[in-house]
């Protein structure tokens, strides 16, 4: 059983994420989640209990942890790593080795278990989990999906009582959260303890048994699983919740189900774009193309077979919003990326009804807000951030962006002190500066709460009234309801017209 | 990703030991130490400098071998051509260039293909046999887990620049190198900060005898190399000295 008692804390140096007056019992077997918007104190209230705080980030905590009888503070932190395992948001930042084997091994390992013992563990938690595909890989070429899969073997290897999720899903598409909550149900089925902090709440809708929403980190409420799963959207958009029930047609959006209400985006025919369009032609491409020496050979039509990338034409109007679905792996990002000119040996071209727009000369065109905004931000404060992307420097002009993306007032700051969303929109602000005419979006709601998602739909609306054409690629239904004109959906390189 | 790289083993066929590839690492570093020129110790070092290629090729990176080949026989003609024919400023640059090829390339080439074909826990077995403190296995296993990781990094930063179209830094080096760092700097903390609050909670750092799951040996293909590998370089030693080019 988990006792925390009268529990209150502070981040060293940090007015945010902190903890008030937390008082929670959670006991053996019992399926908990834990939701409310970011920054309320969720993912620091799973570090309590995992040992994280006190042992790993320092701070101010009064009050008491207890797992089992046991003070949390008291031990040290790999005598916990038998009893609680956790599987963390990003998949690339939480493993060890570079291989997978490697890493299933590596906790029990670390703890000095027996050879033999580790052994049987391995194979028991590769079949439990189907990672028999995945054995003998290197991590790296993992997709984020996979990874996870590995993270969730690597603690099930370590035989915990207590698993600790926090936020799994946020960069995993439909199939891999599908299999996530398998496992989930699985260690709920072995009478694990399990404590989720998350911020898509459909998958866990039919798997938890009590749900604690908290509030700038206070615990608010409770609900137990039958009153949870009957609360409507307004309800919990109330609570900047993202909706419990995910429609059935965007199920069948995402897997491709109702395969009568989509088609194949086909040249039929050859139109030129009028005034108020664009054709994107010959996206073709391939990580894998054939060996060569010194030189990259350019991928044209005809290399179609090995392409991974296959989008011959698709014709797009002034100011839409395109959200571009498909599961991991099926090209949405290589999409993206050869459409701003990142890929070299692509051929693709944009045209419009004065220009032909192609290779390198793309970059100009198009812009790509990534999905870890940190990338992209080069300077020490926001307003020479913007100057950067200006062919002529104004600063009036730049005053004159931030001031439309609410950002005036920190233009003196470091980009890097800013917060998620407001890199965002400086990254933004840099492209409209560049004057991009199609603006790129790779999975900007990964990892935020419902009112941040609002929030950059609204941004989305507002870039699509200024003449820009926007494309989305997302994993979030909720984000294609709020705010995009058309969906396309891509599979296996190929795009499908979602209606 | 297509099925031929799925099914492939990390470690290659030829699956050296990590203690062997350590002993290359460190038998290399003293022949790039020692530099010459020419006479029988240079045809040494060229020899030992096509082991580690050799070894890459077997590992089926053949297209990496011959583009390192042509690389060094294209800086070694160079520097022969320059030294002759180009003066000047010119033609101290032209040999600067080709006396830095030829000094790092092969030693990248070596560390990269000791690097890409270990696994950690291999190295951790490795480290243990050999009675080092996990201290230091630690360090190392994260820095060899680190270099994919900056790897990547590093190529999602050059396209973010390649899009601002600020990759030459608007021709001041001092900026071109700020964009680059700055970013990659930020991103390596926020990792590696994540990376060890995962480890620790795996029980990484624990004072107990850590068990070693990897089988590692050395088989006859490792006294082979590190043979071949130990007496080119007494030989090297030796003939350098006679050449003059080491004092003692």
């Amino acid at each position: 059983m988990i006792e925390i008692k009268n529990v209150n804390y502070h981040y060293a140096g940090s007015e945010n994420n902190g903890l008030e007056n937390i008082n929670l019992n959670i006991y053996d077997g019992e399926c908990v989640l834990l939701c409310g918007a970011s920054g309320c104190g969720k993912t620091t209230l799973t570090r309590l209990v995992n040992g994280l705080i006190p042992h790993f980030f320092k701070g101010e905590l009064a009050g008491e942890v207890m797992i089992n009888g046991k003070v949390v503070s008291q031990e040290e932190i790999y005598n916990l790593a038998g009893i609680v395992g956790s599987v963390f948001q990003n998949p690339r930042s939480q493993f060890f080795s570079v291989d997978t084997d490697g890493e299933i091994t590596f906790g029990p390992e670390n703890i000095g278990i027996e050879k033999k013992e580790i052994l049987a563990r391995k194979d028991k938690v590769i079949t439990e989990l189907n990672l028999e595909k995945l054995m003998n890989r290197s991590l790296f070429e993992l997709s984020g999906g996979e990874k996870q899969k590995i993270a969730c073997g690597s603690v099930a290897a370590l035989l915990p009582e207590i698993v600790i999720l926090d936020e799994p899903s946020s960069n995993l598409d439909y199939k891999s959260i599908k299999k996530l909550r398998d496992i989930i149900l699985l260690w709920k089925s072995q009478g694990k303890t399990i404590i989720i902090s998350e911020h898509r709440l459909w998958y866990l809708r039919n798997v938890i048994d009590r749900v604690i929403y908290m509030e700038k980190g206070r615990i608010e409420k409770e609900w137990n699983h039958e009153e949870f799963a009957k609360l409507n959207a307004e309800e919990l958009a109330l609570k900047e919740l993202r909706p419990v029930d995910v429609e059935e047609n965007y199920i069948n959006r995402f897997f491709g189900k109702n395969s009568d209400k989509e088609e194949q985006i086909y040249d039929k025919t050859q139109n030129e774009p009028a005034d108020n369009e664009m054709v994107l032609r010959d996206f073709f491409f391939t990580y894998h193309p054939k060996k060569y020496l010194l030189f990259r050979k350019k991928i044209s039509p005809q290399d179609e077979k090995i392409c991974e990338l296959k989008i011959p034409y698709l014709k797009v109007r002034k100011g839409e919003i395109i959200g571009v679905i498909g599961n991991n792996g099926s090209g949405k990002s290589t999409f993206l990326r050869c459409l701003c000119g990142l890929e070299k040996s692509c051929i693709g071209r944009v045209e419009t009804c004065d220009r032909n727009v192609y290779g390198t000369k793309l970059t100009k065109l198009c812009y790509m807000v990534m999905q870890d905004v940190n990338h992209q931000l080069f300077t020490d404060s926001v307003l020479s951030e913007v100057m950067l992307s200006m062919e002529k420097p104004d600063e009036n002009i730049a005053d004159g962006i931030l001031k439309e993306l609410d950002l005036f007032e920190y233009r003196q700051k470091h980009p890097m002190a800013l917060s998620g969303g407001q890199k965002q929109r400086v990254a933004i602000a840099s492209a409209m500066a560049a004057k991009a005419e199609i603006m790129l979006f790779d999975e900007p709601t990964s990892g935020l709460d419902y009112r941040h998602m609002k929030e950059v739909s609204g941004l989305l609306k507002q870039l699509s009234e200024q003449g820009k054409t926007v494309f989305v690629s997302t994993h979030d239904p909720e984000l294609l309801e709020l705010c995009c004109d058309r969906t396309i959906r891509i599979e296996n390189g190929k795009a499908y017209e979602v209606f | 990703m297509s099925n031929e790289r799925k099914n492939q083993d990390i470690t290659g066929w030829v699956h050296l030991d990590p203690r062997s590839k350590l002993m290359l690492l460190v038998l290399f570093s003293v022949v790039v130490m020692i530099d010459v020129v020419d006479g029988p110790a240079y045809i040494i070092r060229v020899i030992m400098t096509f082991i580690p290629v050799v070894l890459v090729c077997l590992e089926g990176k053949i297209h990496i071998g011959v583009r390192f080949t042509l690389l060094f026989v294209a800086a070694s003609w160079l520097q022969i051509y320059a030294q002759k024919y180009v003066g000047g400023v010119a033609g101290m640059l032209l040999l600067f260039l080709c006396y830095m090829i030829m000094q790092f390339a092969p030693t990248i080439i070596t560390v990269w293909y000791c690097i890409s074909t270990t696994k950690i826990s291999e190295f951790m077995a490795a480290m243990n046999r050999m009675h080092l403190p996990q201290g230091i296995a630690i360090s190392i296993a994260v820095m060899m887990r680190f270099f994919p990781t900056l790897g990547e990094e590093y190529s999602s930063i050059r396209d973010a620049m390649r899009m601002r179209g600020i990759g030459l830094g608007g021709g001041k080096v001092s900026k071109m190198v700020e964009y680059r760092m700055i970013p990659l700097l930020f991103s390596c903390i926020s990792i590696g900060d994540e990376l060890s609050a995962a480890a620790v909670t795996r029980g990484l750092g624990a004072p107990v005898v850590r068990t070693d799951v990897s089988e590692i040996r050395f088989r006859f293909r490792d006294y082979m190399i590190v043979s071949t590998m130990l007496i080119l370089t007494i030989l090297y030693i030796i003939f350098s000295i006679k050449g003059g080019n080491v004092v003692l």
